[in-house]
């Protein structure tokens, strides 16, 4: 069995990454007994309430696995928090963590370039004595383990997943993403200043955009289910170059056939 | 306080080549049942005190209550590593850091097995074992003595003056039941008057309690501690006996500090008899005492409600605390670090179990 660890930044980048590999066969684990017992110290007796906030669910990774491969996806919950989520998984593996093939990292690159915010990550890693091999955006370093980290969008300009999910809206909403942009910027017409700059930092505007299609697909639902289980990430739109590069990243990290 | 930044397991029991590096002023060791914690903490009391024969005793009969069937000198015997191929015990090899000290000290021992006439029973020859204790303060500088075993009875023969040794104490989950070995403890904290720290333990589990003495049965053989309490009614003091485990854990604990003044203490299962809930309180009670007493607290656990706790009480110096985790692998008992403040990543904001 060959085991993998990818570190991401929130529930939605685990949901593409988990829909993406169920492409290979990896299907996600919801039985306990069916998971390889390597990752029991991820989720074995966690404590409540996670950081004092009761209004926080536990911490789980998401398990993705088939004959061959077993993959733990653990959220960090923000960008800040990479570099520690992978040293506290680490240290709960303990001496098991010898037995990772593949070690990744997903993460925006937010206003920044992928080359910069990739350097900064680096930097956090190290102040952790984590040596991560893996020097360039997108490319996935030989080890063992096998490392690397991967810059939504693309590894190279600025600016998030939302970027890969309008792609993807773009291949099979089209008409939903045209409306839903056209609601944006109505809708912006009826906020009040505070709430509008809201709207207009980072990447809020092609959140909520994403938001709404997805609450037409799924009512009531979170974004991570209609990723899940609706179009998004199916047929055409996985030869987007940003969704294709991504698959790519994934399949040469965790050496996927 | 840090006494021993690091220490060197190179030969202990079923101990090879473990190494504890970066500890605390606390060190919480946790891992599997036979994983070596207990082990670990013998090494330590033997490395910080390797020729105080009390100490060879107490780190002995740490798993094994003196009693009929209890041999001292095959206890002992079993410090030193066994090789089932040759058949025979290799010698004890410990090395560690001195806090600021920027050479290691080393500690070697070999036993040999030497058969002696008892000189009280003419013509019987009885197996006596016999420790070899070296100290190596650097290279050119050595210190020994021999250490004598035979039945449940020992010997010493150091040289003069006596070594310079860390004061410890080593305290085993079940030491609390045990209060005649706790009166020479108390006699001590008696003479020094020194009960504050002792009251104020006892106190944490029962404010009634007045005040605790030692007093001798109606024969003039035995001491036995006893307390003063409130609604005990405060002239007739009641036997510590009588008392809940926790509160005569806590004692027992409180009186080990005592002795452990500017050095090492060790606690076997730190969470033995004390309720969850008290635990964030005693333990809060226990650092802020061994920081003014300028010791240095190695305790072992399965309990992730102490490590919480240990977490809990330690919220002015969170980087203090340190956690070794021992766990075998192909290569032997490996331990990892986990540092204070990664300890409370790992907890608080991950959640994770770290034993």
């Amino acid at each position: 069995m060959q085991y993998g660890l990818l570190i991401v930044e929130g529930q939605h980048d685990a949901a593409v990454i988990a829909k993406l590999l169920s492409d290979f066969n990896l299907k996600t684990i919801q039985n306990e007994k069916k998971l390889a017992s390597y990752w029991r110290p991820l989720y074995a007796n966690l404590k409540f309430p996670q950081g004092g906030d009761l209004l926080k669910r536990m911490d789980v990774p998401i398990f993705v696995e088939n004959n061959t491969h077993s993959i733990a996806i653990r959220t960090a919950d923000s960008d800040t928090n990479i570099a520690s989520a992978l040293e506290a998984t680490l240290s709960g593996l303990g001496s098991k963590q010898d037995q990772l093939q593949a070690i990744g990292i997903v993460c925006d690159a937010d206003q920044q370039t992928a080359s910069a915010r990739m350097s900064k990550l680096c930097a956090a890693l190290a102040g952790r004595n984590l040596t991560f091999a893996a020097s360039t955006p997108g490319v996935v370093h030989a080890g063992p383990p096998r490392t690397g980290i991967m810059v939504f969008p693309d590894n190279l300009g600025p600016g998030t997943l939302e970027t890969l999910l309008e792609d993807c809206a773009a291949t099979h909403y089209p008409q939903l993403q045209v409306l839903a942009c056209n609601y944006m910027t109505d809708g912006a017409g009826h906020l009040d200043e505070s709430e509008r700059r809201n709207l207009e930092k980072g990447a809020n505007r092609q959140k909520a955009t994403i938001a709404v299609i997805g609450a037409l697909l799924q009512p009531g639902a979170s974004i991570a289910v209609t990723l899940r289980q609706d179009r998004w990430l199916t047929g055409s739109a996985l030869a987007q170059p940003r969704i294709a590069a991504l698959r790519t990243f994934l399949k040469d990290l965790l050496d996927l056939p | 306080m840090r006494h021993l930044d690091s220490l060197t397991i190179g030969a202990f029991r079923g101990l090879r080549d473990v190494k504890l590096e970066g500890l605390g002023s606390v060190n919480v060791l946790v891992g599997d049942n036979n994983s070596g914690k207990t082990s670990v903490l013998e090494a330590l009391a033997l490395f910080a005190r390797p020729f105080d024969d009390k100490t060879w005793l107490a780190s002995a009969s740490l798993r094994e209550i003196g009693g009929p069937g209890f041999l001292l000198s095959d206890a002992v015997n079993w410090f030193f590593p066994h090789s089932a191929e040759r058949d025979e015990h290799s010698p004890v090899r410990l090395s560690g850091f001195a806090s600021g000290k920027k050479e290691a000290s080393r500690v070697e021992a070999s036993i040999r097995l030497v058969n002696a006439t008892d000189p009280d029973v003419a013509g019987l020859v009885m197996p006596r074992r016999y420790v070899d204790v070296s100290r190596f303060l650097d290279e050119n500088n050595a210190e020994n003595a021999t250490l004598g075993f035979w039945g449940s009875n020992w010997s010493v023969d150091r040289g003069d003056p006596e070594p310079k040794m860390l004061p410890l104490r080593l305290l085993s989950s079940v030491a609390h039941r045990l209060t005649v070995f706790q009166t020479v403890e108390i006699s001590s904290v008696l003479q020094k008057n020194d009960k504050k720290p002792v009251l104020d333990a006892l106190q944490l589990f029962d404010q009634d309690i007045i005040d605790f003495l030692l007093l001798t049965d109606g024969d003039g053989k035995n001491s036995r501690p006893y307390l003063r309490h409130r609604r005990l009614g405060p002239k007739s003091p009641a036997p510590l006996s009588i008392f809940g485990d926790g509160l005569r854990r806590a004692f027992s604990i409180a009186l080990s500090l005592h002795s452990a003044r500017h050095g090492l203490l060790l606690l076997d299962e730190i969470e033995t008899a004390i309720h969850p809930t008290a635990l964030t309180t005693f333990f809060g009670w226990l650092i802020k005492v061994s920081r003014q007493s300028k010791i240095q607290l190695f305790c072992t656990t399965h309990s992730l409600e102490a490590v919480d706790a240990l977490m809990a009480a330690e919220t002015d110096h969170p980087g203090d605390i340190v956690v070794h985790r021992l766990e075998h692998t192909d290569n032997g008992t490996v331990a990892t670090r986990i540092r204070g403040e990664l300890l409370r990543e790992m907890r608080y904001d991950f959640g994770m179990d770290v034993r």
